[in-house]
């Protein structure tokens, strides 16, 4: 049940993310879907890392890959299904206790929550250029097993 | 592609090389202004939508090898401008765009990475890929009821439900980030062009208003409200753009992309402490 609600709260907030961001219509469901999946591995792995970066790093490559398959079947850009994915997995709240620390003169407490959301955000964008240039390497492998050839058509007016 | 940049006077060095009547020379120069120009449009299209820098750089050069006299082409592209130089018979020619980042619009990258595939797979002429690029720039964004209710109240309510909140909070952070969205949607363009100033009073205004909230008894956890309703400001998309580009390279656009993010959550991070530090100076409660 646990589960059930917070695929359903992910899907609704990544779903608010791509309006935000004036995703095409045809892809809101799809991106949605992405940040939902996303989230239920970050979920589930933190608990069993015992860590928010690796966590977040493996929910971001779930988001990576599901995004590039998508893009690759719709022919769309990759971004549109990643950028509002991963935005949930992005660390508002720890952002936002090291802001509260900093007020209140907690120093200690402020580098300790401030490091653990930066290197959460770094994590989020290695895992997508890492996702991404695998399924570069993939796509490249496909296209050559293919024969496939990129033409640029030359025009004269 | 190879060019020599010519080494006698050019007006000479043409007249050895090819054999063309000024009429056709001019037409050809004509020609080449006319591509650039589309070239650059749909460069710009893509920058001021927040498109990666790599994914401009290719599609202005695939869209600009498909002309057939162009016989040398590069594009340097930073968040702020583009530098385009063309080659075509024995001159070569630089445009310098400023531009500036709008607002993160996916649907625009979406077409224009479209229009690009179609460019250079058909036989389009120059003149109608211009026109498709001038209908492309002026499609607007979604309308703001929906962009209001949808991108603000469904993103700050759901985003506090994953944080923690209750189903209370879920209510509150729901009408909080509605209003302060459709306050920054109407507002902020008049008010301020600078996005930080906006960014900073939309924060103040989540901090207050969820304070309101709460002892209004609409919300019972004032954390988990703010933190949802400020999911939608937080420059998440900077912050992955900006490591992404450092990382596959490009430096210049990497950094500048960093300090937009830094910034921003600066402005953010003084907006809500200015309101906490208000709520807590006064001793109105709120349990933070």
């Amino acid at each position: 049940m646990f589960i059930f609600q917070q695929a359903l709260y992910s899907f609704l907030s990544t779903l608010g993310f791509s309006v935000l961001f004036n995703s095409p219509k045809d892809c809101i469901m799809k991106a949605s879907f992405c940040g939902m999946a996303g989230w239920l591995v970050k979920m589930s792995l933190t608990s069993s890392f015992n860590s928010n970066v690796g966590g977040t790093f493996f929910g971001a490559m779930t988001v990576g890959i599901i995004g590039e398959a998508l893009a690759r079947k719709n022919k769309k850009p990759a971004t549109v299904f990643i950028i509002p994915g991963i935005i949930p997995l992005v660390p508002g709240a720890g952002m936002y206790y090291t802001m509260i620390n900093f007020i209140n003169n907690n120093f200690s407490k402020t580098i300790e929550i401030g490091s653990d959301a930066i290197f959460t955000a770094i994590s989020i964008a290695i895992a997508v250029i890492v996702a991404s240039s695998l399924s570069r390497f993939v796509i490249r492998g496909i296209d050559k097993r293919r024969g496939y050839v990129d033409i640029i058509k030359k025009r004269s007016r | 592609m190879p060019y020599n940049i010519p080494a006698y006077n050019s007006e000479h060095y043409d007249d050895i090389d090819l054999n063309l009547t000024i009429k056709e020379k001019k037409e050809r120069k004509a020609k080449a202004r006319r591509s650039m120009n589309m070239i650059v449009l749909a460069g710009e299209i893509m920058l001021q939508s927040g498109a990666e820098t790599y994914r401009v750089e290719d599609t202005i050069i695939r869209l600009a090898k498909s002309i057939d006299i162009v016989n040398y082409v590069d594009v340097f592209v930073i968040p702020t401008g583009i530098f385009l130089t063309f080659g075509y018979d024995n001159n070569i020619n630089t445009i310098i765009k400023r531009t500036q980042i709008r607002s993160i619009d996916l649907n625009k990258i979406t077409l224009v990475n479209e229009f690009s595939r179609d460019f250079t797979s058909s036989d389009m002429t120059v003149a109608e890929g211009m026109s498709r690029l001038k209908r492309i720039q002026r499609i607007e964004p979604y309308k703001f009821f929906t962009k209001a209710v949808l991108g603000g109240g469904l993103i700050g309510s759901f985003s506090a439900m994953l944080f923690g909140g209750s189903y209370q909070d879920l209510i509150a952070a729901f009408f909080v980030s509605t209003i302060v969205i459709g306050i920054k949607t109407v507002f902020g363009p008049k008010f301020s062009m600078i996005s930080y100033i906006n960014d900073f009073f939309a924060s103040l205004l989540i901090g207050l208003f969820s304070f309101i909230s709460v002892s209004f008894g609409i919300g019972e956890n004032l954390n988990e409200i703010i933190i949802g309703c400020l999911m939608p400001l937080v420059p998440g998309f900077a912050i992955t753009n900006a490591t992404r580009d450092s990382i596959s390279g490009d430096f210049l656009a990497g950094m500048s992309r960093a300090s937009e993010a830094i910034i921003s959550a600066l402005s953010i991070a003084f907006g809500v402490g200015l309101a906490i530090k208000f709520i807590t100076h006064f001793e109105l409660g709120g349990g933070i």
